[in-house]
């Protein structure tokens, strides 16, 4: 699954979301691995926008009961959530 | 009503003590309001919500309000400065605060025709609206305190108060105590319960000058109410515009924090708003025009808010935290339910408990969500964030805000927001686990 198509297109709208929303264009060398947590790229706050971008961008709601390290702690952890929720 | 002297007596000209007077007066019943202070007096509470809206209306206010010249307050915005240090070290010059804003025009209200409330300097505004009770037809005994009320025969309560040496009586046929924070009545029959759960504190004062402009970053809402957390537990900053030049501003937090600091009120109230440079700089630049006030001994029920000859309306009913700005609203709307309830005892001529009923579910019902709404809000901060931000709760967290919260036993808002708050407190790997307030789980069990 992580290398199919849709995955891979999840991944990418989701790295230009958080580098164009949360790092203000800056780059970090934001990839599928960065420790968006543990660096603190994103944030409590920054968290409930994330949210709000993945319903609009691909029409899935992550249930706020997910919203845990497992699921965030990187965009590859990210795109498997989402894609798992797209079904 | 002949061995009595008044229909109602009223303690209290605020304006839960003004509201009940203007509906009662208005519809023909005799009433006396004793206010202990000489209007005009300054007083804390400065933000309306729009439930006010209805009872201007009700009691032909609102026109004299309009012309009034107070600030509009079209909406709400909230900022925080949260960054993991880790973020903000290695990733300098981004813009700091986080904001989410909201409009009350997003949602339709019964009752209420305009899309903004009002932000007030209390001492115009509450002598104006004692000033309109009188011209109803309300008698308005100003500077007279009232020292008790003897309740032993209950269809003709005695209101007890001093005139210069001399010891008055007046004979009623029902007491409302609008008294306020003072929970005269309360106080007397011994119906005051502290909330051992919120403990808060405030300090607050004026500015002269404050760029309000600044801090809204251009979004064009100077006028909004502002409310800015800051990073220590439970602590915010109201940001509330009283005119054109003038801006009210209090820091709100936990007594625990303020004893713990041993700093004095000076020192800590500028020490909590360094936490938050931009703020802190505006303020600094700006001339503070009176000296710091403080409010203690917050939050408190009463056992019973109403019985045989008497019902308490206001702050003198229930306090429980200035968050949301509810609390001249919820005087306000204190008084039209009573009245409503009165105004049928009167016509029945009985006012024993059983003729408040519909008062007292409401009121219940109403201040038990409000309760619940800011318990979860300072229990998980971010949630209240994110449901604003999301459509599928944003009309209904505004539908609170806005004060609409008498109609429901639990609006299905909160359900969803408590569901969520116990299942992050369940679970420490829930990315929002170390941003649950220090506010326990058992704050839920509200206290009455």
């Amino acid at each position: 699954m992580s290398n199919s198509p849709a995955t891979h297109d999840i991944e990418q709208a989701l790295k230009q979301y958080v580098a164009r929303e949360i790092l203000d264009g800056k780059d970090i060398g934001l990839d599928a691995d960065t420790p968006l947590l543990e660096w603190g790229v994103i944030n409590s706050l920054e968290i409930a926008r994330l949210l709000g971008f993945v319903r609009e961008q691909f029409g899935v709601v992550v249930p706020l009961e997910s919203v845990t390290a497992e699921h965030f702690k990187d965009l590859r952890a990210l795109t498997g959530l989402v894609a798992s929720l797209k079904g | 009503m002949s061995n009595v002297d008044f229909d109602v007596g009223i303690i209290g000209g605020g304006p839960a003590g003004s509201a009940t007077a203007s509906y009662l007066a208005r519809a023909g019943l005799k009433c006396v309001v004793f206010e202990r202070e000489l209007f005009p007096r300054p007083h804390v509470g400065e933000s309306l919500v729009p439930a006010a809206t209805r009872v201007f209306k009700e009691i032909g206010f609102l026109d004299t309000l309009e012309n009034a010249g107070f600030p509009k307050k079209y909406g709400a915005a909230w900022t925080s400065a949260d960054r993991a240090p880790v973020y903000a070290m290695q990733f300098e010059g981004l813009a700091a605060d986080c904001h989410v804003d909201i409009r009350f025009e997003e949602r339709e209200q019964a009752g209420v025709d305009r899309n903004y409330t009002f932000h007030v300097d209390r001492a115009k505004f509450d002598l104006m609206l004692l000033q309109h009770a009188h011209q109803l037809g309300a008698e308005v005994y100003e500077g007279v305190r009232v020292r008790g009320v003897d309740l032993s025969d209950p269809t003709q309560p005695t209101v007890h108060f001093k005139l210069g040496q001399q010891d008055i009586r007046t004979r009623v046929r029902m007491v409302i105590d609008a008294s306020g924070r003072h929970t005269l009545l309360g106080n007397q029959l011994k119906l005051k319960v502290l909330d051992p759960v919120f403990n808060q504190y405030a300090l607050h004062t004026w500015f002269e000058g404050y760029d309000r402009d600044r801090l809204a970053h251009g979004r064009g809402q100077p006028e909004y109410i502002f409310i800015h957390f800051l990073p220590l537990t439970n602590t915010w900053v109201w940001q509330i515009p009283i005119s054109e030049s003038v801006t009210s501003i209090g820091v709100v937090t936990q007594k625990s924090n303020f004893a713990k600091s041993r700093l004095d009120r000076e020192q800590f109230f500028w020490e909590c708003l360094q936490s938050r440079p931009e703020l802190y700089e505006g303020l600094r630049a700006a001339r503070q025009v009176m000296p710091l006030k403080e409010e203690g001994d917050y939050s408190y029920a009463m056992r019973e808010i109403c019985g045989d000859g008497f019902a308490l309306v206001g702050d003198a009913a229930r306090f429980v935290d200035p968050i949301f700005s509810s609390g001249v609203s919820i005087a306000l709307n204190s008084g039209r339910l009573i009245s409503h309830d009165i105004l049928a005892a009167a016509e029945r001529g009985d006012f024993r408990r059983d003729s408040f009923r519909t008062f007292e579910t409401l009121m219940r019902r109403g201040t038990r969500n409000w309760y619940n709404f800011i318990n979860l809000y300072y229990r998980l901060n971010v949630l209240f964030t994110a449901f604003v931000q999301d459509p599928r709760h944003r009309i209904d967290v505004l539908k609170l805000l806005q004060g609409d919260m008498y109609d429901e036993d639990e609006p299905a808002v909160l359900t969803e927001m408590r569901r969520i708050v116990t299942e992050v407190e369940r679970n420490d790997q829930h990315i929002w686990h170390k941003y649950l307030g220090s506010l326990t789980s058992s704050a839920f069990s509200s206290v009455l």
